[in-house]
């Protein structure tokens, strides 16, 4: 079975680094650009019965910013998938709200492939 | 280097960024006094994700200049700076050279550093007037400690019961730490897991103790609970010098108090101490002044004498030894019966007078030992209700209301095969009580009613029949649009008059929902029809009672045993049938005047002034009667749960215990019969069944002799 992980963040960079990454360690990526679309993708892989073992999630983005989207998913069936949040060095306060808000950690931006698996590592084996 | 594909992506994210930006900084110039704070974070989001970017893909020079850019838009998104001409000027200057360097580092190009010193100084100079050159790089400094040597940590993790619901599973935890160094010892502490009703499988009950000697520094133990430590108890205590080896086997048998006093963790003092902080529940709420002190100690008293014993004195039993053991009694009754009805053979009066007094003690203890061995079937009604808490928290969750599920009677005592196999009618009467019954909170306060709705299942023993009732204080039914659905569905008729009890008991019909909206889980096809039948299959009957704005009240009523009935013999020609006494009013012999004729519906007696339909056994069941005419036989009134009749038979036999022998098992099922008894004389009798009576009799077309309803 496959295992999935859903990529949040309005950065096509960021993503795609994310994506090559996983993809090496087995895990496929599904990719979403804002929390709104993050929140549709998380239904869609549903209805497609594809398991998401995790979110990964950047705070500051359009639409939908990664806080209010983490606390709309604690709202669904999905509130158990960890979530990762994605935050960078002037973010302190953002980790806390994410921590709040029920994210299972935090990784911070720039991150190399191995920082990332290990992150991962914590919540999905 | 990354690979070209994410190169790519990148360019294109930074060419688009970079044109957010430009434009974002002209439109901020033109108008530098009325700032747009949608605009203004726009660009401070470009030049952040320009920035997250580059690192991610490895160029730190671009990611290091852009942080200028994001420093100062963040300020100037916060109003902590001032927008100048010169400082667009200064950011669109930087912007242009972000473009050159992006494209330099992508070719692999000199980069010209003294212009990329020049304007990061100008901006620096922006952000902070002062020139604070505070240099965030250096704030994550790793320091390895240089003597690595083994220390034994103990770490005990307790979580809050929803920890899954933060994303964190313990089992990673663990694995993170079986991956830092030996686990020399693990305990799993289990005592908090409830009985299997109460589980919440997506809680955790259980903590644990670990003993690990690593070399890793206690910070990096520290870091594997970073995101756990704030809301759960996670306590890590350097206990090197304390730790002598650890691994004994006979250690897993004794209290972790006295293994720590043994190992020289704690002082035994400790121990002491800590056991008497040690608290059990009745402790703590006499402490909290919830309850008085000499009654919870009483009690515990009671309770730990009771459970000695209980211990010593409960045994597993194969339900199937005590079905056996209740159909031998049965025979047993029945055999005692028989014997009772030879002594009137007996001619000499002292033999007689003897046998008489002999044979009343064995009937005694006969039915004392059946009634004994029926309760060994029963069980507490405590488990199927149990699980009715989760049904009712999420319904109530799901559909936005407040309701609180109080239960009482739990103890109550019902046959293990009806226990077993109420909880499908039950849930659907509680699913109906949240879906239809109880109000959104909004709904009740427009009507002066507490927010939260109540809904009660309680469960009593009353003469002879076990009760069993499901209330809710929600909207009630509403007799108008059932009876209206009634008439609509073809169930009732428009011209006639119907009782209120009458209008709630077309709810059974089958076909019928009056729910307009249909939920996730009403409409699934189960209408209150298959829940009557549910029951009455059961042997037991449902009434309801419900009142506007008040609540309903569902009544479920079971007969507390189900093997054994008391009963009615009666004849009709050659056959002999046993009915309940529970659904038997009354029986009499009618006179001339009492029977009645209606043309095209049926025959009626006369009961006291109301007219009740007559149902002619023999009809019924196409045997050849002794008696046709109703005067010079018996009519015995049935009480069931739509209607009431009287049924026509030969004659009245006498009083009897049947043992109920199922029938559908061993042939098949026979409509208005419930099974079958073995009669004194050892021939075999059927029971009749009121329920299954009333299908054939009033509703077969071709029974035109007989109606429904009132004249």
């Amino acid at each position: 079975m496959k295992r999935y992980i859903l990529v949040v963040d309005d950065s096509p960079t960021l993503r795609t680094s994310i994506d090559i990454t996983l993809r090496e360690f087995g895990f496929e990526t599904i990719e979403a650009q804002d929390g709104k679309d993050g929140l549709e993708k998380l239904k869609e892989a549903m209805k497609n019965g594809q398991s998401i073992k995790m979110i990964i999630s950047d705070i500051n983005m359009p639409v939908m910013d990664g806080i209010a989207f983490i606390k709309e998913v604690k709202k669904t069936p999905f509130k158990y998938i960890p979530i990762l949040v994605l935050t960078t060095v002037s973010e302190e306060e953002k980790k806390l709200e994410g921590k709040k808000a029920g994210a299972a950690g935090w990784l911070v931006k720039p991150f190399r492939p191995d920082q990332l698996m290990y992150v991962i590592g914590k919540f999905v084996r | 280097m990354p690979n070209d594909e994410l190169i790519q992506v990148f360019l294109e994210e930074s060419e688009e960024e970079i044109k957010e930006l430009e434009a974002g900084l002209i439109s901020l110039e033109e108008d530098p006094d009325n700032i747009d704070t949608d605009n203004i974070g726009r660009i401070f989001r470009s030049a952040h994700t320009i920035k997250g970017s580059a690192g991610m893909v490895g160029f730190e020079d671009v990611a290091n200049f852009t942080h200028n850019l994001e420093n100062i838009l963040d300020k100037v998104r916060n109003n902590e700076l001032k927008v100048t001409k010169n400082l667009i000027t200064s950011l669109l200057e930087g912007v242009d050279f972000l473009k050159g360097l992006i494209s330099a580092t992508i070719n692999k190009e000199d980069i010209d550093s003294a212009k990329m010193q020049s304007i990061t100084s100008r901006l620096k100079r922006f952000a902070s007037p002062l020139l604070d050159e505070a240099d965030e790089s250096s704030t994550e400094t790793k320091v390895v400690p240089g003597g690595v040597k083994e220390r034994v940590y103990a770490i005990s993790m307790r979580f809050r019961p929803d920890i899954f619901m933060t994303g964190q599973d313990p089992l990673m935890l663990l694995h993170e730490l079986y991956d830092m160094g030996e686990i020399v010892e693990i305990y799993a502490h289990t005592e908090g897991i409830p009985d299997f009703y109460a589980l919440e499988p997506t809680n955790c009950y259980i903590w644990w103790e670990i003993i690990i000697r690593t070399e890793q520094p206690l910070s990096n133990l520290k870091n594997v609970f970073i995101f756990v430590e704030d809301e759960n108890e996670i306590h890590i205590d350097d206990i090197t010098e304390k730790y002598t080896d650890g691994g004994n086997l006979d250690l897993a048998e004794k209290p972790i108090g006295e293994i720590l006093v043994e190992k020289g963790i704690i002082k035994e003092e400790d121990l002491i101490e800590a056991l008497r902080e040690h608290k059990t529940t009745g402790q703590q709420l006499v402490e909290k002044g919830k309850a008085p002190k000499d009654i919870v100690e009483n009690v515990a008293r009671i309770q730990s004498r009771s459970r000695k014993v209980v211990r010593s004195k409960t045994i597993r039993v194969d339900t199937e030894k005590l079905d056996k053991l209740v159909n031998l009694v049965g025979e047993m009754v029945i055999s005692v019966a028989r014997m009772v009805q030879f002594s009137t053979a007996i001619k000499d009066p002292l033999l007689f007078r003897s046998f008489e007094t002999s044979s009343a003690a064995l009937e005694r203890v006969s039915r004392e030992l059946q009634e004994q061995v029926m309760r060994v079937r029963m069980i507490p009604v405590e488990g199927t209700f149990n699980r009715f808490r989760r049904l009712v928290r999420d319904l109530a969750f799901e559909q936005g209301k407040k309701i609180e599920l109080k239960m009482s009677g739990t103890e109550t005592e019902l046959d293990k095969n009806v226990v077993e196999q109420i909880g499908d009618p039950l849930k659907h009467m509680i699913r109906n009580s949240i879906d239809h019954g109880i109000e959104t909170p909004e709904e009740r306060k427009a009507k002066g009613k507490p927010e939260t709705g109540t809904i009660w299942l309680k469960a009593y023993q009353e003469e002879g029949s076990i009760f069993i009732e499901i209330a809710d204080d929600g909207r009630g039914i509403d007799k108008d649009r059932l009876l209206a659905k009634a008439i609509e569905k073809g169930i009732a008729d428009a011209s006639q008059q119907y009782s209120e009890e009458d209008i709630f008991n077309f709810m059974f019909a089958p076909g019928l929902s009056t729910a307009e909206k249909v939920t996730e889980i009403s409409g699934r096809g189960v209408g209150m029809d298959v829940v009557k039948k549910n029951i009455e299959d059961l042997r037991g009957s449902i009434e309801v009672i419900s009142s506007k704005d008040m609540g309903t009240v569902f009544r479920v009523r079971f007969p507390l045993t189900l093997a054994i009935i008391d009963s009615m013999t009666v004849r009709v020609g050659k056959e002999v049938f046993t009915v309940p006494l529970s659904v038997i009013e009354k029986s009499l012999r009618p006179g001339r005047e009492d029977i009645k004729t209606v043309e095209g519906k049926g025959e009626l007696i006369d009961i006291r002034g109301e007219y009740i339909p007559l149902v002619r056994l023999y009809e019924l069941f196409n045997i050849i009667p002794e008696k046709t005419d109703p005067t010079e036989a018996f009519v015995v009134v049935l009480q069931g749960t739509a209607s009431r009749f009287g049924v026509l038979v030969d004659d009245i036999l006498g009083l009897s215990q049947a043992v109920i022998k199922s029938i559908d098992k061993n042939f098949r099922k026979i409509e208005g019969t419930s099974g079958a008894t073995i009669l004194g004389n050892g021939k075999v009798s059927l029971i009749l069944d009121i329920h299954g009576m009333e299908r054939l009799a009033f509703n077969d077309k071709r029974n035109i002799r007989i109606f429904k309803g009132v004249v």
